[in-house]
This record gives structure tokens, C-alpha cells and sequence, in this order.
């Protein structure tokens, strides 16, 4: 069995899911704590992943980090070498899909801060941006930790995006549940049988902690 | 220093429109029915709400003037705030919660042992009385050294008992404060008790016939309290103070 999938695989979730907690989270309080003109529009397009075939956005992704494209080019120009069929590149095309996963649960943990303490910080001296890591980050902590745990077992089970922009390099973005395609396609059911095991043991797992994490109460409701 | 307000805004159904003035020391009480805007009033000198039109100084330092277009963030105010139900930080302990807006460990210290929460210090907000939270409220609003200090319904969610030992201690506190000192109510008996000077307020105005005006609501009001406004030239509790600023009823 290719046990390198599943550490790509876990890997992948790993930097993508820190990745994306460092972008979603201010995200998220930004769109529920600020009013803006066109808010929805912003909020439509980070929710656009959700809907979007995983294919369709791959494609489009494949497109975007190609050598001829801009973004392509900055990031030869950068590292020297290109985005696509690397494990930089499957991160990328990680995180553009499982955004809307983080921001969700991260949104309603936000929504449910009472918006009076934020308003009691800034009184008592705190700017924006220290009201959101002084008192609303800490007060988010069950709702920060569900999505991670939501966004990390997104990831695991990635195939559509990271099949698209990273191929199936073994050691490089084959992932777990690429291999367990390529296994069943060669008729080798045991592998297939051992790595989904694997996976649907993890996602158990996952599931659990999501479940103890939204059971308990958040401090500022106890 | 004294606090000059002239505000402006319109809600839905009528306009908020109330110039008033505090000295350093004095305290304001903006006395109304529910839904009169005092909340708003109280909100809009905080800098948490934008008014349509609006002067705020207090003594040189200009808070708000729309005309100019100067505003001051609610941080840069220097002012303390108590929410209508205290909104203080579920995930801090007392002392932590009284020292958020300060670094002066010393005046942290020197307010617990003020507000007797010295002993709670180390308990978690979930964990003391609504008193206690009250008297927390009071001390974090009063750490920073601010230069007004504004009461949102302070003892709003209070028992009655709790609520009364509240009001007293408050009075005792607000002749150590040389601030001007704001606060909203509904409660024409809490005023009475506690302000230097009362403004009543309905539908965003100065409405200085406000009990003869809803004697209904007011009655309601008071057969809790026992307190008659309609008794109020009479009653103990002394005559209706004015501010001379105001224009006289």
C-alpha cells in the first residue's frame, strides 16, 4: 500500500488548515462585524467554492497558475519554478476550495460574540483590529477549533481540485483519496480497502471532535 | 472638564434632537419612557453611533462636530461605559476584566478594594453575583482614568434589593468623580436619587412635562417604586432640579 498518500494527504490538510484559520478567521469577523456597501457580493464570491463543481474549479485554477498567466509568472519569477503538479500548488488549490468551509462555522462563532463586549473594548481604548484579537479571537476558541477540525477533514478527502492541478506524482500530489481511485481502477481492492478504511476511521474521528466542540458551551455562554 | 452635546438623528418615527451640558462632577440623568432614544443619545457620545448632526466636546477636545467633520474614535474619547447589561469579557477573570483598559496595576488594585471585589479577583466573570458584575463594570469602566463617564441602565439587571444597595454605593462613589457623569434611565425614582440634574427625554427631545405628559406609564412605573412623580414637588426627594442651561419648562 502507498503509504506516502496518506502522508501527502495529511500534510496537505495540516499547512492548508493553518493557512486558511490565519486567513478566514479575520475574514469571517469582517464580514459579520463590518457593514460595508456590496458586502454580499464579497460574501457570494468566498461561498462560490461550495457550489462550484470541484473539476470546474480546478480547471479554472489550472488556468490561473499556468507559466503563461500573471499570477503563473509572478510566481516563477518568485521561486523560479511553476505552481502546478507541485505540493505548493495543491495547497493553493486546497485552500481556494475549502474556504468556504472555514468561514462558515468560523462566521457563526463570530455572529454568536455578543457585539456589546467588542463595543466595550474599542470604549476602553482597543482599535478594531485589537477588539477582534483581544477579545473576540478568545471568545471564538470552540468555533475556531470546529473549523479547523471541518476544514482538515475537507482537505483528507480531497480529489476533484488537487487531480486537476497537481496530477498524481507519487510523493509529490498523490493524496489518499487519489490513490484509492487509481487502486480501484487497477482492480487492487485490498490497498483501496485498507486506505479507505483509514480515511473513514479519520473522519470518524473528526466528526467526533466537531460534535464535543459544539456541545460545549462557548465562555461568554456558560 | 464640562461635556457639551448637541445631538441629531433620525430614527423611525421621530427625531432625536437635545442639546445638553455637564460639569465636571455633576451628574446628568436622561430620564424617559422606553423607546424614547436615550440608549441612542448615550450611544452617539460614545462614538458607537453616527448622528446626522452633532457637536460633542468635552472641555477643549472635540469629540464629534459634523460640521467640521472631526470624530473622535470611542478609544480616543477617554470616557467610561457601562452597558445596559454589563458586557464585560466572559474569557477574563475580575481583575483582568477592570485592567483591560489600563496598565496602571496600582489604580487596578486600588478599585477592586473600592468596589470590595478585591477577593473575587481571581474568579471567572460566570462565577460572581450580579453585583459583583455590576461593581466589575464600574471599576473596568473607572480604570482607564476617564474624563466622562456614561451609565447605560446600570442597574437594570438587578434584583430590586441588590439594585437599591447598587444605587447607594454609586452615590457615595460619584463625589469622589470629578467627571461629568451621564446616565440613562426609565426610572424617574433612580434619578431622583442619583443625578444633580434630571433631563427628561421623549422621542429624542427635552420633554420637561414628561410624567404630567404620560401619566399612565409613569404611574405604572412608580407603584413598583412606591414614588409618585406626581407628588414630586412635595415629596421628599426634593423639586425637580434644573439645569440652567436648559431652557426652563
Amino acid at each position: 500500500m502507498d503509504y506516502s498518500a496518506l502522508y501527502i494527504s495529511g500534510k496537505l490538510a495540516l499547512i492548508s488548515t493553518a493557512l486558511l484559520l490565519i486567513i478566514a478567521a479575520p475574514l469571517s469577523y469582517f464580514l459579520v462585524h463590518v457593514r460595508f456597501r456590496g458586502k454580499f457580493f464579497l460574501e457570494a464570491l468566498v461561498s462560490v467554492p461550495l457550489v462550484l463543481p470541484p473539476t470546474v474549479l480546478g480547471f479554472f485554477l489550472l488556468i490561473i497558475m499556468s507559466p503563461e498567466s500573471l499570477p503563473g509568472r509572478l510566481w516563477h519569477t518568485l521561486t523560479g519554478g511553476s505552481l502546478l503538479f507541485t505540493f505548493c500548488g495543491i495547497v493553493v488549490a486546497s485552500m481556494a476550495h475549502s474556504l468556504p468551509y472555514t468561514i462558515q462555522p468560523l462566521k457563526t462563532a463570530f455572529e454568536k460574540i455578543d457585539k456589546r463586549i467588542l463595543e466595550s473594548a474599542m470604549v476602553l481604548g482597543c482599535s478594531r483590529f485589537n477588539a477582534f484579537w483581544r477579545v473576540a479571537l478568545p471568545n471564538a476558541k470552540n468555533g475556531i477549533v470546529a473549523a479547523g477540525v471541518l476544514t482538515f477533514a475537507h482537505i483528507m478527502g480531497e480529489f476533484g481540485v488537487v487531480l486537476m492541478v497537481g496530477g498524481s506524482i507519487p510523493g509529490e500530489t498523490r493524496v489518499a483519496s487519489i490513490a484509492v481511485y487509481e487502486y480501484v481502477e487497477a482492480l487492487r481492492y485490498r490497498e483501496a480497502w485498507l486506505l479507505s478504511g483509514a480515511l473513514l476511521i479519520t473522519s470518524y474521528l473528526v466528526l467526533l471532535c466537531v460534535m464535543y466542540l459544539n456541545g460545549r458551551p462557548a465562555p461568554h455562554e456558560a | 472638564m464640562k461635556l457639551n452635546a448637541y445631538i441629531q438623528k433620525k430614527m423611525h418615527g421621530f427625531t432625536i434632537d437635545l442639546s445638553f451640558c455637564c460639569q465636571p462632577g455633576e451628574l446628568l440623568a436622561l430620564v424617559g419612557p422606553s423607546g424614547a432614544g436615550k440608549t441612542t443619545i448615550i450611544r452617539m457620545l460614545a462614538g458607537l453611533e453616527q448622528p446626522d448632526k452633532a457637536t460633542i466636546t468635552n472641555g477643549n477636545t472635540v469629540w464629534l462636530d459634523t460640521k467640521q467633520g472631526i470624530e473622535l474614535s470611542p478609544g480616543k474619547r477617554k470616557l467610561g461605559y457601562v452597558f445596559q447589561e454589563f458586557s464585560l469579557f466572559p474569557h477574563l477573570n475580575v481583575e483582568k476584566n477592570v485592567a483591560f483598559g489600563t496598565k496602571n496595576q496600582e489604580r487596578v488594585e486600588s478599585l477592586l478594594r473600592l468596589f470590595g471585589i478585591h477577593h473575587l479577583r481571581k474568579r471567572a466573570i460566570k462565577h460572581i453575583s450580579g453585583g459583583e458584575r455590576q461593581r466589575t463594570a464600574l471599576a473596568q469602566a473607572l480604570a482607564p482614568n476617564p474624563r466622562v463617564l456614561l451609565l447605560d441602565e446600570p442597574f437594570s439587571a438587578l434584583d430590586p434589593i441588590t439594585r437599591k444597595k447598587m444605587r447607594t454605593d454609586l452615590a457615595r462613589h460619584k463625589n469622589m468623580l470629578h467627571i461629568p457623569i451621564i446616565l440613562v434611565t426609565h426610572d424617574l425614582e433612580e434619578a431622583h436619587f442619583l443625578a444633580d440634574t434630571i433631563v427628561p427625554v421623549v422621542e429624542g427631545k427635552h420633554a420637561p412635562l414628561w410624567p404630567e405628559l404620560c401619566p399612565s406609564s409613569v404611574r405604572d412605573d412608580t407603584s413598583k417604586s412606591g414614588f409618585s412623580p406626581f407628588d414630586m414637588e412635595t415629596s421628599n426627594l426634593g423639586p425637580f432640579p434644573t439645569n440652567p442651561i436648559l431652557p426652563t419648562p
